[in-house]
């Protein structure tokens, strides 16, 4: 009886997982359709910076990336074409990531960094994001290194035809609906934001020192040496943001010492005017709004241009 | 180890293979070990607390047994002191001491003890409890002390139920470590359906949840009332299917090695009052209190005040065993004061019901009992889930005077939350009607194929893989 039991287990089993096999082969091959069918929106972005995007000048970054940079107006003082590939909620990972795949198709003049305040600080989050990248596992396959740094078992779990698209269901109808184009106006990936913030309160941004990601900061590295083997001028920029005493933020300290010893220009907008204490720039304490975007993007673009006229 | 981890899909194929390879007079020593191996995942060096308590407990089950008079009772004493000994040390030294500073520097004190700089051993609430209950049931008599060191080891260190429960009874579980388990089709195919609904409740629901409950609750002060309401309800629902979603898993997989463990959560939120409620949420503690503490103190064969007493007392030292936190605790004793109002109040509210009408209509009646626990359950879940008492008075305070539109963050995030609520919703009422998830006990096998089918499908496309330990681990 209990042989019969095994067998009958054993059998049933091998079809449950050939069930479970086509079901994740044909959902996962539905999903990667969907998603690269795809002509707006957050995820549509990622993917036409790592495949289409040719400009001369690439801004990478998180959401301060998107939110601050307005192509157009950089466009326009600097006579150089310009793509935002700022991306909400991702780190430092993702921004090397898309420098990676942007570098297997052709060469950036200019390589823009804005540099997240707290950027080298442990947290697990900042690993879990890197899941922005695992659709491209396959098509770009430079982004393994650092997929494979969500954990252990990466490979294993890409064994699943689903499993780079979980969560993304609800992204890719409204990237496949264009819904965020009336919702998010989108201007060569700058996402500008109309609202002004309500009062003018700053945050506190405490000034502690924490232990520093290693990983984090090697990737930190790689940026700066990827884009000097490449011939690339890399600017790392800390675009301006409304909260107390930003300007001693640990690992804006530490991206600044390390792009000083690399002689990177590193240009520091924590407590420049007119940012520092007006809050009708601001869309909230951390994101410029379009208005604070325009003087921004005009300011970074001077910057630049300057500093290709004179390198110092 | 995580039940929600890879680690534990290979840890579980492996053991429970080698469990029906092994010989069953050697199938403890595999339990015993691979158990030790998935303690040991977590702190290692906490395996020797369990060690200490296992000792003590072991003896003491045999001198209990063989004593008798006060002798009997001392040796008991001596186990429930190691046992709460541990707990208080671990657990409840550095809330004592932080309310001793507190209470010294109102009178212009200082606190000359020292605070431990020490980790609370996973799960040690719950195999402290377990260990409590062999050594109360030995001096019961209703249990034989154990003489196999190796078996009572294993009772307090079974893995699937070592870290969170159920918090079983040496009744129920020692003697099914001497049973042969046959490889059985069905139970074994029972189990893994539980595993993956527990599974499915954990990666789908309570950690998409979680996502969004935890950006309100962290950031208290920048929420209104709404969207208090709305978090709240979230964590009513993410704590559920967290910790019943372990329990199913941890179930199953003893299921499937032929355990029977018992049943720890039974649809909680469709329950139409708080005494009901607590018959349906976690089980095997509640039991446990009952057994252990409200009858010992008398039950119901007291008098009326001191039977509102022991329910209030029960449930106060039920939110201490939640955690050392004044919230914890509140929340505990909340409980007890809605118990205590509903045997007040039941004779009122029976005459109230029958004027207002509302009694007649049977369907509506039970809808607006299940409503209004539901209510004062989530509630009571503001304590359970504030950081602090501060937070917990400015949530309310929050929720009773401030307006305005919910926070909704990302958008998708907050239709996955509601999609995955009403689905849980929908597949328990119907569990709760006929009987069965989906159609996991149907005679189709392709009816049953394809509910497997619907919750890994959904486990794929919008389970959170990156999500953290469970609520419960940390008690």
């Amino acid at each position: 009886m209990e042989k019969m039991d095994i067998i009958k287990f054993i059998k049933r089993t091998l079809l449950f997982f050939l069930a479970v096999f086509l079901l994740d082969f044909t959902a996962g091959h539905a999903m990667r359709y969907f998603y690269f069918k795809q002509n707006s929106g957050s995820l549509y972005r990622t993917t036409f910076a790592l495949d289409s995007t040719k400009a001369e000048v690439l801004v990478i970054g998180s959401s301060r990336a998107s939110r601050h940079y307005n192509p157009e107006v950089m466009q326009e003082k600097m006579g150089m074409s310009v793509y935002n590939a700022g991306q909400k909620g991702n780190h430092i990972f993702y921004h090397y990531g898309i420098l990676k795949a942007v570098l297997t198709r052709y060469k950036p003049k200019v390589v823009v960094l804005d540099l997240l305040y707290d950027e080298f600080k442990p947290e697990q989050d900042s690993y879990d994001r890197i899941s922005t990248l695992l659709p491209y596992y396959d098509s770009h396959p430079e982004l393994m290194e650092l997929i494979q740094l969500r954990g252990p078992y990466e490979t294993i779990k890409l064994r699943s035809r689903l499993y780079p698209y979980n969560s993304l269901i609800l992204p890719v109808i409204n990237g496949n609906l264009g819904l965020d184009k009336k919702r998010e106006p989108e201007i060569k990936g700058f996402l500008p934001l109309d609202a002004v913030m309500a009062d003018s309160v700053k945050k506190n941004s405490a000034r502690v020192e924490y232990p520093l990601d290693s990983m984090k900061l090697k990737t930190y590295e790689k940026i700066i040496s990827t884009c000097k083997e490449a011939g690339i001028s890399l600017f790392i920029v800390f675009s301006p943001a409304y909260l107390d005493d930003i300007i001693s933020n640990y690992s804006v300290t530490i991206g600044r010492e390390m792009a000083v010893k690399n002689n990177v220009p590193f240009f520091d907008f924590a407590e420049s005017a007119p940012f520092m204490n007006d809050y009708k720039l601001y869309s909230d304490n951390v994101h410029l709004n379009s208005k604070g975007a325009a003087i921004f993007s005009r300011q970074v673009a001077d910057s630049i241009l300057n500093h290709l006229k004179n390198p110092r | 180890m995580l039940f929600n981890s890879f680690e534990f899909v290979i840890f579980f194929f492996v053991v429970t293979s080698l469990y029906f390879l092994v010989s069953h007079p050697y199938r403890w020593i595999l339990l015993l070990l691979s158990s030790c191996y998935f303690y040991m995942a977590f702190v290692p060096v906490y395996i020797l607390i369990l060690g200490f308590t296992i000792i003590i407990d072991y003896y003491a089950g045999m001198l209990i047994e063989k004593s008798t008079g006060k002798r009997r009772k001392i040796w008991l004493i001596v186990s429930l002191a190691a046992n709460i000994g541990v707990l208080a040390i671990f657990k409840y030294y550095n809330f004592l001491n932080d309310n001793l500073t507190a209470l010294l520097s109102g009178i212009g004190k200082s606190n000359p003890i020292p605070y431990l700089k020490i980790l609370l051993p996973i799960g040690l609430s719950f195999h402290t409890f377990q260990a409590m209950s062999y050594t109360i049931e030995v001096y019961r008599g209703n249990q034989k002390a154990e003489r196999h060191f190796g078996i009572y080891s294993l009772y307090v260190m079974f893995y699937p139920q070592l870290v969170a429960g159920p918090i079983e009874r040496p009744q129920n579980l020692l003697f099914q470590f001497y049973k042969e388990h046959k490889f059985e089709y069905n139970r074994v195919i029972a189990g893994l359906q539980l595993m993956l609904w527990g599974l499915f409740k954990k990666l789908v629901i309570a950690d998409r949840l979680s996502i969004y409950v935890d950006s309100i609750y962290n950031n208290a002060e920048h929420h209104n009332g709404p969207t208090f309401i709305v978090a709240t309800v979230f964590f009513a629902f993410q704590i559920y299917c967290d910790f019943s979603g372990y329990s199913d898993i941890a179930i199953g997989s003893a299921k499937v090695m032929g355990f029977d463990l018992m049943t720890n959560f039974r649809r909680p939120y469709f329950a139409t009052s708080i005494s009901e409620f607590w018959k349906r949420w976690h089980i095997s503690l509640s039991t446990w209190f009952k057994d252990y503490l409200y009858i010992s103190l008398g039950g119901n064969r007291v008098t009326v005040p001191r039977m509102y007493f022991n329910l209030f007392f029960v449930f106060l030292i039920s939110g201490l065993w939640h955690g050392a936190n004044w919230t914890f605790i509140i929340w505990g004793a909340l409980n007890g004061i809605y118990l205590i109002f509903a045997l007040i109040s039941q004779k009122y509210r029976d005459r109230f019901n029958e004027f207002l009408g509302i009694a007649r209509n049977r369907q509506f009646h039970k809808i607006l009992q299940i409503l209004v626990t539901f209510a004062l359950v989530c509630f009571s879940w503001i304590f359970f889930r504030a950081a602090n008492f501060h937070d917990s008075s400015l949530i309310i305070h929050r929720i009773f005077t401030t307006g305005g539109s919910v926070f909704i963050g990302n958008m998708f995030l907050f239709i996955y939350c509601i999609l995955a609520i009403l689905l849980l919703l929908g597949i328990e009422l119907r569990q709760e009607l006929k009987g069965q998830i989906l159609y996991f006990n149907s005679d189709q096998l392709v009816l049953r194929n394809i509910s497997y089918m619907f919750l890994i499908l959904l486990i794929l496309l919008i389970g959170v893989f990156d999500g953290g330990q469970f609520i419960y681990f940390q008690f």
